[in-house]
């Protein structure tokens, strides 16, 4: 049987009743709500089901199924039918059942119903001679409006044409039969309409409203309308008591899940100990899961972050032979470096630990034995690069040689990958490979290590996957499935090093474990370090339900969907396994590149040298969150954003509220008697708080921040509507009128400071003293806003939240971090004159070239003048080779005369824009040459100054 | 404002190869787009129109929809709305009407081109039946060469992330 699904009292369902009565059909009424799972998409009300399960969500063709349009007047009922559906439905729905107040609308709607009074002159039906879809139609549609009294004087009075019409059909039985059997309520059956059709509303329209200057503007541009069960909702939550909610559980000892209780485990990737982190390792690991950690402390569930440095590897033994210290020094003296730099940033992990610990060796060999009696462990005899003079295996880290990767000409590949052309690089395969420590060229020499067979596990994996991807980021989830789609090999997890966990296998016992094996268990081993019940957190009892965050940027996804699944899976003991994998995309530095193995970029050391407050950094780094694709950070944005958001939206609107109360109400919370108009800003704000909410428990930080600029937005626009400043000054009405709107925006504040506790802790304590106020519990089931701060509550002393960033000391900052980085480039001090000698061949060359293809000269005559310009640069490249490479880490700033060296900047800053400006103009070189000699001769005075080295010309820290 | 549907109407027929009648059929206002649609379906060569009563409708409905809803979308808040109401409504489908194209996929090709080509790879994925749909169709032969390809790589992760320290 055929099936109609409504909504109650839709006036548009009188189409399909009486069209089906007129066909004799017999159907299945279903009385629905517009969003219950059963109505079919696109859940347009009403709707028909045909036999065939197929679904016309359109009313008027529905009509059609019922009362096929014959031929020869087809055309005049398709267009009323458009014209309805278009037309008069809209109109009707948007001023009759819907709160906008718009003239314009209305105005359209009674000339439309004036046509349509034309039209029915001297006629009985729309068109031809009986009943068609289009009489069907429009009857529906207008048969509330004319049995309403109020609707039917308002908007019919000059219509007796239409008011016959509809008569004389209702008299009719199908039309009769219709109206008895589903009842409308005329005075909200457009409502119903609106709900059911979910007509769109035209930005052509509100423009138009907008040159209306009327007084009431400001109110009315808040464009949501708030719908009466929100106001009713809000209401009930404001009379709410706040002494009677819930409390936030306070810990004492270390963390561990509950059984029925929501468990949240939060692990960020162990950041590997050899750096300085710099900006887009903040944001892509720790502070994201910071930020998380705190919100899930504010649901009150037991939330146990962990982090901690990875410490053993090549890289670490790399550094230590970089910086002549062991590698044990340097894990003690990055580890350190880290810890400092989380702690100013605020990072609450609940354990920062370290890999290199007794517990991390019991882990790791366990979890070996356990994979290798699985079955799951084989070894194979692979060639790998040997060191003669140093007599040893040489990891990928420790060989460099020419990319042999067709077309990429880079000399300096390392043994894992290529830094020029950034594709993977299998060691042996080298072009000219060298020994990193002594420049030897090592040999090819067989060397056997175990292997993990992932093949053998993948099965398992594929079904883990399926199972729990479901809520991954979607970056971690195409990753994941592409690597699996490629199909898993076995992983060499063993290498010849010395620094790190050693394989408890005889005969292998001069080995370790590497990284891929390794680092992920450091989750563990850390764990472990913090609590000796570290196992309910990682082999829970069944009921012990546990919640595992992981956190990184997605180059580590295959490490964390991957291989550290595998390990768990393959131990098989009911090891707890990642629920929901979040990876950020890159976050670049201005328009180029953070690079750790160059140095290039803020770090974490450097955001604490600016004197800009951590919840600021912390901000902004959230705020450009590179959740969907890659962001970047930008001086200017961070500025502006600081500027307008923070100070100018936030700040401003609690310092308002709190110095008025100060001001006028004795730093107390003042009488508050709320209108309606309050809780259409509280219901507007509940819904921010919904957004929120259901932003951070899908980890969408980004949009959490959104929200929560939102609310202050509808508060800054309440209080300018409501102007508390005039009303204190009038009757004693208004007065009690002005106590409510401080008290209000007081109470929003409050909300605030405890949302703002995730993203910036301090600026959420400081915000918290000043209303004397503490964290409310987050519920993101049911997002309320409850009078936190009731009438007489006392307040202690405002200040501002914020302060501004002023341009001048952007642009400070923005040149002393471009000046480092290029300083941190690479610096030739040996064959320094040989170098300069072919830049400035290469200079010429170039010129030359330019000139010639720009007067447009054949191909013939310039392509050899190019070829000799790439054989200068390969010579330039390789001079720069031979120079001896000084990695030293970044350091501060080692400015000796600040003034000279800041005076010197400008002047080549102003240098450097004339000469570009000449050779864009395409000057000739005789003209721009004596400049570029005087922007030369103040670099190298600069240079002098400030006793740091040019960065080379063609060698540029960004572009 | 909304998006100018007469206006894609003179390019769908420069497509089909055929002209709008653009004769009034009726003396009712705002309208007679419908009717200019179905002729343009009619007068053409291919073989668009529906073979019978229920795909008729089908295509009525469609055209109603995209009149009524999609015509709409160059709001960001509408866009979002219709985006998602179609993603919904392909995910079991190919075309929009029966099993072939239809004068309806035509028209709503060209209705939400440009909302299209300005989406995020990220809401491109979000999207993803409506977008199988579009890309199927850009490389239907009627549209081949015509119209610069949106991409819809989707796997602009899977240059696969080395994954190291």
């Amino acid at each position: 049987m055929v099936n109609i699904y409504t909504n109650e009292n839709n006036p548009a369902t009188l189409k399909l009743i009486i069209a089906k009565n007129i066909a004799k059909q017999v159907v299945n009424l279903k009385l629905v709500n517009l969003h219950d799972n059963t109505v079919p998409q696109p859940k347009h009300l009403p709707c028909l089901e045909l036999d065939n399960q197929e679904i016309l969500f359109s009313a008027n063709t529905s009509i059609c199924y019922f009362v096929p349009i014959a031929d020869e007047t087809s055309a005049d009922i398709v267009d009323l039918l458009e014209w309805e559906s278009t037309v008069l439905s809209p109109q009707l729905a948007q001023v009759l059942g819907s709160s906008s107040k718009s003239d314009n609308i209305k105005n359209s709607l009674l000339s439309s119903l004036k046509f349509l009074n034309e039209l029915l002159q001297n006629r009985n039906f729309l068109v031809g001679n009986d009943i068609t879809p289009a009489d069907i139609a429009i009857w529906s549609t207008l048969y509330p409006l004319s049995s309403c009294e109020k609707f039917s004087k308002e908007f019919l009075g000059a219509s007796p044409n239409i008011k016959s019409w509809i008569d004389s059909l209702k008299s009719r039985n199908e039309f009769n039969e219709a109206i008895d059997s589903f009842k409308l309520d005329s005075s909200t059956a457009y409502n119903a309409l609106l709900t059911g059709a979910k007509y769109l509303s035209t930005t052509e329209d509100s423009g138009k409203e907008k040159k209306v200057p009327a007084p009431q503007v400001e109110k009315e541009s808040i464009p949501e309308t708030v719908t009466a069960e929100e106001l009713a909702s809000v209401k009930e939550s404001w009379k709410k008591d706040i002494t009677k909610q819930v409390k936030l559980k306070q810990t004492n000892g270390p963390v561990l899940p509950i059984p029925g209780e929501k468990n949240v485990l939060i692990t960020s990737a162990l950041p590997y100990v050899n750096n300085v982190p710099h900006l887009g390792n903040l944001i892509g690991c720790v502070l994201s899961a910071d930020v998380f950690a705190r919100f899930s402390r504010l649901c009150n569930h037991n939330t146990l972050y962990l982090c901690g440095t990875d410490e053993y590897g090549t890289a670490t033994e790399t550094k230590a032979l970089e910086e002549g210290l062991t590698c044990q020094q340097i894990c003690d003296k990055y580890h350190k470096i880290h810890k400092e730099i989380y702690e100013w940033f605020n990072i609450s992990f609940d354990h920062f630990g370290r890999t290199s610990t007794p517990h991390q060796k019991e882990i790791c060999q366990d979890m070996f034995f356990c994979l290798n009696n699985n079955g799951f462990m084989f070894t194979e005899s692979v060639d790998q690069l040997h060191c003669e003079r140093c007599n040893k295996f040489l990891a990928d880290r420790f060989v460099e040689g020419g990319c042999p990767h067709p077309g990429c000409n880079y000399e300096d590949a390392r043994g894992d990958q290529c830094d020029g052309c950034g594709k993977l690089i299998n060691a042996t395969e080298l072009k000219n490979p060298r020994c990193k420590t002594c420049s030897n060229t090592p040999k090819v020499k067989k060397s056997t290590q175990f292997f993990m067979d992932l093949p053998k596990l993948e099965p398992l994996v594929h079904h883990w996957f399926r199972l729990r991807s479901p809520n991954w980021s979607s970056n971690a989830q195409v990753i994941a499935r592409s690597w699996l789609k490629e199909g898993l090999k076995p992983r060499c997890i063993t290498r010849d090093l010395k620094w790190g966990v050693p394989v408890p296998v005889d005969g292998f016992r001069d080995k370790v474990f590497y990284v891929w094996f390794d680092a992920p268990l450091g989750y563990l081993s850390i764990s472990k370090a913090y609590t000796k019940d570290y196992e309910k957190w990682w082999k829970p009892v069944k009921e012990e339900d546990i919640s595992y965050y992981q956190f990184m940027a997605k180059d580590n996804v295959p490490f964390h969907s991957i291989m550290f699944p595998a390990t768990m899976l393959g131990a098989n003991k009911g090891y707890t396994t990642v629920s929901h994998l979040m990876a950020t995309e890159y976050l670049n530095y201005e328009d180029g590149k953070f690079s750790k193995s160059r140095g290039v970029g803020v770090f974490g050391t450097d955001a604490q040298s600016t004197g800009i407050p951590s919840d600021i950094w912390r901000f902004y780094l959230l705020y450009i969150r590179p959740e969907s694709q890659d962001s970047s950070f930008s001086w200017t944005d961070f500025a502006t954003k600081n500027n307008s958001e923070l100070l100018n939206n936030l700040g401003n609107f609690i310092n308002r509220a709190l110095v008025f109360a100060k001001n006028n109400f004795n730093r107390t919370v003042p009488e508050m008697n709320l209108l309606d108009e309050d809780y259409n800003l509280l219901a507007l704000c509940t819904r921010e708080l919904k957004g929120y909410l259901d932003s951070l428990e899908k980890v969408k930080l980004k949009d959490g921040i959104r929200h929560i600029l939102s609310i202050s937005r509808h508060g800054n626009q309440y209080m300018q509507s409501n102007q508390p400043w005039v009303l204190l000054k009038g009757s004693d009405e208004q007065k009690l009128r002005a106590g409510t709107v401080v008290g209000v925006c007081c109470n929003l504040a409050c909300l605030i400071a405890t949302l703002l506790h995730p993203y910036m802790p301090d600026t959420s304590e400081n915000l918290k003293k000043q209303l004397n106020a503490k964290n409310i519990v987050l519920n993101p089931r049911l997002p309320e806003i409850i009078k936190m701060l009731p009438s007489g509550h006392k307040l202690e002393e405002p200040s501002p939240l914020f302060a501004k960033i002023e341009q001048a000391a952007i642009d400070e900052l923005k040149r002393k971090f471009a000046g480092k980085q290029q300083s941190e480039a690479k610096n030739s001090t040996g064959n320094s004159s040989e170098i300069k000698e072919l830049e400035a061949e290469i200079a010429k060359q170039s010129a030359k070239v330019t000139y010639m293809k720009s007067k447009g000269e054949p191909k013939a005559l310039w392509q050899p003048e190019v070829a000799i310009l790439q054989g200068l640069n390969k010579k330039l490249e390789s001079a720069r080779k031979s120079a001896p490479a000084l990695n030293k880490p970044p350091t501060q700033n080692n400015v000796a005369n600040g003034g000279d060296v800041k005076k010197l900047e400008d002047e080549i800053a102003k240098q450097a824009l004339v000469v570009r400006k000449l050779k864009e103009g395409g000057s000739e070189k005789s003209v721009w040459q004596p400049e570029v000699d005087k922007l030369l001769e103040l670099k190298k005075q600069l240079a002098q100054v400030s006793g740091v080295a040019l960065p080379q010309k063609g060698k540029k820290g960004k572009k | 404002m909304v998006v100018n549907i007469q206006g894609k109407l003179n390019q769908i027929a420069a497509l089909l190869k055929t002209k709008v009648d653009n004769t009034k059929t009726s003396k009712i206002p705002n309208t007679g787009i419908v009717n200019k649609i179905l002729k343009l379906s009619k007068s053409s060569q291919l073989k668009l129109n529906p073979t019978n009563d229920l795909e008729s409708l089908e295509l009525q409905q469609w055209i109603e929809y995209i009149n009524t809803y999609a015509a709409h979308i160059d709001s960001p808040q509408n866009a979002k709305t219709v985006l998602s109401e179609l993603n919904e409504m392909l995910s079991i489908k190919t075309y929009l009407v029966g099993y072939r194209l239809t004068i309806a996929d035509i028209l709503l090709f060209y209705v939400l081109k440009d909302t299209l080509v300005s989406l995020s790879n990220f809401e491109k994925e979000k999207y993803l039946n409506l977008c199988r749909w579009f890309d199927n169709l850009q490389h239907d032969d009627i549209f081949k060469q015509k119209h610069e390809v949106i991409d819809f790589s989707s796997n602009y992760l899977a240059v696969v992330v080395p994954s190291r320290h």
